[in-house]
């Protein structure tokens, strides 16, 4: 804590509270990510103040958000053992991991502007791969919520639902491929569907590698009207070799 | 409810989402609506350590006694039930995951969990308007430092917070509060009460400053 200037200390105080906005919550965003001082002083402050939360009034949560939040925690636990098979299997089996995903999802998404394939690809289906192939985790704040998996050789993309997307009927889902360093490309939109996968064109395969980001955004019906996305993200994720 | 936070501007940045836990001080001036779970601290502890051990019946028995609270703070946050469920949901599942790390030999239950439902509630706010230069920062919570542990040493005495809160004038002290529990920024804030952002910055700034001299003598 010795080398935290004044200026440092009154930024992770401000952190704290929350007052920051634009380039300060910025800055204090690198400075937490990076100084472990800086990280440890914005706690302190949190729990400091935290005491001000005893004075918020309660308010009974909906009664059914309980029998919600079990099933999550289910599905979660579920999702996580697969994951850690996936994990553990180390083989870069494309199938295992359609496997997994469809066990584990329930749900797939369909892209609507790519042309849509109708099978969820079998693992048998799925010849091996020289290329290694990639699994991206797309999720919020909530956990993993679309496993994409992306098998290079075939330039084919399937991607599940593990969790619950939220749905709004007036907008479409639009899936993005946000290379390192570079803008977002349109992947298309998607609807639900259980069951599909995408075959992306030579241009756009390139595109996925690992360490680029895949993101869906909500837009306008039938996507963004600009080609590049106007929405907030719903989920993203790194692709990573598996 | 807040007005503040219906129209959070900035683009945003991730709130670390802490989960260390501030140490057990007894308080001296527990808050009346908060009694009814803070008076059995040590049994809410010992459900966090069922729900650490895979037991799906104490983390029903967790919600039940904790979630009216922990939603109060998410939906004064918000200010949208919908959203607040949404966080709520969130912030239980992180429980169900992160309940192992609990230690409830320094750990107030109910402050861990409240300070968990108002961070993720800001870090909702933020993630309002991400946009996609952000994704990385978005994306790469922190995780907290155990050793943080030691730090919060003397942070939980809600006493001590509450008598410093005292000692300050009156608005700086209002609007601290305002910013912790309603998820204001400078910007809105001096909106708010119409001053020039400058001086909604130098009394905030001072107000910490004093309230940490105060908590530190």
């Amino acid at each position: 804590m010795s080398a935290m200037t004044p200026e440092r200390s009154q930024l992770a105080a401000e952190y704290a509270l929350g007052v920051l906005d634009g380039k300060d919550l910025a800055e204090a965003n690198r400075a937490s990510a990076e100084d472990s001082d800086f990280r440890r002083l914005t706690e302190d402050w949190t729990w400091k103040l935290a005491p001000l939360l005893d004075d918020v009034e309660e308010r009974p949560a909906p009664a059914v958000l309980w029998s919600k939040i079990d099933q999550l925690i289910g599905e979660r636990d579920r999702i996580r053992s697969l994951e850690s098979q996936v994990k553990r299997s180390r083989l870069g089996n494309v199938g295992l991991f359609a496997t997994a995903a469809a066990l584990a999802g329930v749900l797939l998404l369909r892209p609507a502007t790519v042309q849509p394939p109708l099978q969820l690809p079998t693992p048998q289906s799925i010849p091996a791969s020289a290329a290694a192939p990639m699994i991206a985790m797309l999720g919020d704040d909530k956990g993993t919520k679309i496993v994409a998996n992306w098998d290079p050789d075939n330039r084919r993309l399937v991607l599940a639902v593990a969790g619950e997307m939220p749905a709004d009927p007036g907008k479409s889902h639009e899936l993005w491929v946000i290379p390192e360093g570079a803008k977002p490309v349109s992947l298309g939109t998607m609807s639900n569907d259980p069951k599909a996968r995408m075959e992306l064109a030579n241009t756009l395969a390139e595109l996925l590698r690992r360490g680029a980001t895949i993101a869906v955004t909500l837009e306008p019906p039938g996507g963004s009207p600009s080609g590049d996305p106007t929405g907030p993200i719903l989920v993203s994720g790194k692709l990573e070799s598996v | 409810m807040s007005t503040a936070c219906m129209d959070i501007a900035p683009p945003a940045g991730p709130w670390l989402a802490l989960f260390s836990f501030p140490p057990m001080t007894e308080s001296p001036r527990p808050r009346a609506h908060l009694t009814s779970v803070s008076s059995d601290r040590g049994e809410l502890a010992a459900i966090v350590r069922s729900v650490a051990g895979g037991d799906r019946t104490a983390m029903a028995t967790l919600y039940q006694r904790t979630s009216a609270k922990l939603f109060g703070i998410c939906v004064r946050l918000l200010g949208s039930e919908a959203e607040a469920e949404e966080v709520l949901q969130d912030v239980y599942i992180t429980v169900w995951g992160k309940a192992a790390s609990f230690d409830s030999a320094k750990a107030s239950p109910i402050t861990w969990l409240s300070v968990l439902a108002r961070n993720r509630s800001i870090d909702r706010l933020r993630r309002r308007r991400v946009k996609f230069e952000d994704l990385d920062a978005a994306n790469d919570i922190a995780d907290p430092d155990p050793s943080a542990f030691e730090l919060a040493a003397q942070a939980e005495d809600r006493g001590r917070l509450s008598d410093c809160l005292d000692e300050l004038d009156e608005r700086p002290r209002q609007m601290i509060r305002s910013a912790f529990i309603d998820g204001a920024t400078y910007s809105e804030l001096a909106k708010i009460e119409s001053v020039p952002l400058g001086t909604m910055k130098s009394w905030i700034r001072r107000g910490l400053q004093n309230l940490r001299g105060c908590l530190e003598r």
